[in-house]
């Protein structure tokens, strides 16, 4: 097939250097690899700057990368939501209050809080439905990142497909979280090495930052001022979607109840430093604009300008469509030499291959403590543990590939992950958020409102994807007369939140506590404050909280 | 009395170092070659030749994170 970027021998020997580097890493770290401490949480020996960077990395997947520059697209400015409001509060918010929670307890996985918290079935549950939700993330990304280099650069999906995943394999299988963390760490530099570059390139070539944004109509410029009402902006959402759905409903879902993220924070080496992973993380993620709107705004003006010689591809999937997700590539070839071609495709396969590990070695904790320990093999040994996470990693791997044949039934890629967010990450923040700070709160009102969450969210996906509402209904769902796929997903999420909040304080009110002893060091005020008396201003979680929070809101006035 | 064997484990900011640097030198050395033979530069903004300041400048960071991480 014809293909749009070509590689020269030195990006073919850029990209082979970069699979010896990750391999030779995972090799590397398999002699430390001895205890399941090890293996599932790297030694709890990291600082915040590495767990940071991981923390981060870990969700920097290809979605993120292509999904959001091809976003830009068709959303301008709007994007930024999902870095700034739809990230930072709650990146604080779990470093500041719920880190204490989940470090403190020493536990090796999310569910593995809600076993102490409630009770073993609330933990088998969140385990089942997040392993799940686990493999079809990491088949979707296995599935897009081989469409991707497909239709840029002829590859084999199958070959590119099976070659990362037992890339991935192979160094998780040798050297567990450690391995992951390393690669991610390095993966991190990789894609602002090779990307960053795209978007440097493209606003030089558009005349500076000011002529880039000059000429955008207000809802592409601007992120709050088109929404006062849903049909001022292209993503069809008001300010309150915005702010409840997003910035509160699935961004604490996910920041604070994802243990693909906070699986890096376990990995600390003390709890200020655990503290720290997720605040020193959110300074990264507010950058991250600058490659993707950055990048997604040059694409959308010379796409807008005749005569720029800059086309998107048509989508494999439906060729009279436009590909957006092709942007970045086609920016690459619009501005890298041989060389060059070759880091930002590294760059590109370090992306995917980030979220692949992520999910990876957080699939194979969860497994081997949540499910396999806690209901097949209560008396498994340490070292048989290891034995399991090591065998989990590769049916992981197997199953996500499996998975990537199914998601190419789906058509709108990101709408679709922020849907499983929605069936499992939004009711679980209830969940966990009524553990923590109200002691009231039973196993069974914590068991209970999780099912009837998550079953709302189910519901309202399958109203909406087989159009069993009405138009009056789904107009009291989603506040908007034509709603998008992104805000459905957002209020589907809000009700799913509500619900569950809602039933879990219900059900509580009727059923019998836990005792207050068990709840010591589970429930805030049960659980003595962190002394900090001692530590410096410099580093104190509080204190770079505040930064970032500043940081925040000074970007959203500068582009209000 | 006994002696820890377990080997002492290499920093995460040298391997960072290490790899900006494998790469930097040879996306300096491209653009070397393409300040030699500037007609190869046939992409948008070729005369710039990001090449060589964009490889010479990872090689510097390697550098730095190498010296940081030893």
């Amino acid at each position: 097939m014809e293909t749009t970027l070509h590689l020269a021998a030195v990006d073919w020997a850029i990209i082979a250097i970069y699979f010896v580097f990750i391999i030779g890493i995972g090799l590397y770290l398999r002699r430390f690899t001895k205890t399941g401490d090890d293996f599932f949480l790297a030694g709890r020996k990291n600082s915040s700057w590495v767990a940071g960077l991981a923390f981060l990395s870990a969700n920097l997947g290809a979605l993120e990368i292509l999904g959001w520059t091809g976003g830009t697209m068709k959303y301008g400015m709007f994007v930024s939501h999902f870095y700034w409001v739809g990230a930072i509060p709650a990146m604080l918010f779990l470093g500041l209050y719920m880190m204490p929670f989940y470090y403190s307890s020493k536990i090796h996985s999310i569910p593995g809080y809600l076993k102490l918290r409630y009770d073993e079935k609330t933990r088998v549950l969140n385990a089942l439905s997040f392993a799940v939700m686990t493999l079809l993330m990491s088949g979707i990304n296995l599935y897009l990142m081989a469409l991707v280099f497909r239709t840029i650069l002829g590859w084999d999906w199958h070959v590119s497909m099976w070659v990362s995943a037992a890339a991935i394999g192979c160094y998780i299988t040798l050297g567990g979280l450690m391995s992951a963390i390393f690669t991610e760490i390095v993966q991190f530099f990789l894609i602002w090495a090779g990307l960053f570059l795209v978007a440097v390139l493209g606003i030089t070539e558009m005349g500076g930052i000011g002529a880039l944004l000059n000429g955008l109509p207000a809802n592409m410029s601007h992120l709050w001022s088109t929404t006062g009402s849903a049909a001022d902006n292209s993503m069809g959402v008001t300010w309150a979607g915005i702010v409840v759905g997003l910035g509160f409903v699935l961004s604490f879902g996910y920041w604070t109840t994802d243990f693909l993220v906070v699986q890096r924070a376990f990995s600390s080496k003390d709890l200020r430093s655990a503290r720290l992973t997720p605040i020193t993380a959110s300074f990264f993620k507010m950058l991250l604009p600058i490659i993707v709107v950055g990048a997604g705004l040059v694409a959308y003006k010379l796409v807008s300008t005749a005569g720029s010689g800059f086309a998107l591809l048509p989508h494999p999937n439906n060729p009279n469509e436009l590909w957006n997700d092709t942007a970045l590539p086609m920016l690459i070839a619009r501005y890298f030499p041989a060389g060059l071609v070759g880091l930002g495709i590294t760059a590109l396969l370090a992306g995917f291959m980030a979220g692949q590990a992520g999910n990876v070695s957080a699939f194979n904790t969860v497994w081997t403590y949540d499910i396999y320990k806690a209901v097949l093999n209560r008396n498994a040994s340490d070292e048989h543990l290891v034995w399991m996470g090591r065998v989990t990693t590769i049916v992981g791997i197997v199953l996500s590939v499996g998975t990537a044949y199914l998601a190419m039934q789906f058509n709108t890629i990101m709408d679709y992950i922020q849907a499983i967010f929605s069936w499992v990450n939004a009711p679980l923040f209830a969940t966990m958020l009524l553990g923590m700070f109200w002691k009231r709160t039973t196993s069974a009102g914590g068991f209970w409102g999780l099912i009837l969450g998550m079953l709302t969210s189910f519901f309202i996906f399958l109203g909406f994807k087989f159009s069993w509402f009405s138009e009056g209904m789904v107009g009291r769902i989603t506040f908007s007369k034509n709603p998008s796929g992104m805000t459905q997903n957002l209020w589907q999420a809000c009700w799913a939140w509500i619900v569950c909040f809602g039933a879990t304080v219900a059900i509580s009110l009727v059923t019998k506590p836990k005792p207050e002893g068990e709840l010591v060091g589970l429930v805030k005020s049960l659980t003595p404050a962190a002394d900090t008396g001692d530590v410096p201003l410099l580093g104190r979680p509080g204190f770079w909280a505040a930064i970032a929070l500043v940081v925040l809101v000074v970007l959203n006035v500068m582009f209000w | 009395m006994t002696t820890d064997t377990t080997p002492k484990m290499v920093s995460i900011w040298f391997l960072v170092g290490l790899i900006l640097v494998i790469y930097g030198l040879i996306l300096t050395g491209c653009g070397v070659y393409y300040q030699a033979h500037p007609e190869l530069l046939t992409q948008k903004l070729g005369e710039l030749n990001p090449s060589l300041w964009w490889g010479s400048g990872m090689a510097g960071l390697g550098a730095i994170f190498i010296l940081f991480g030893r």
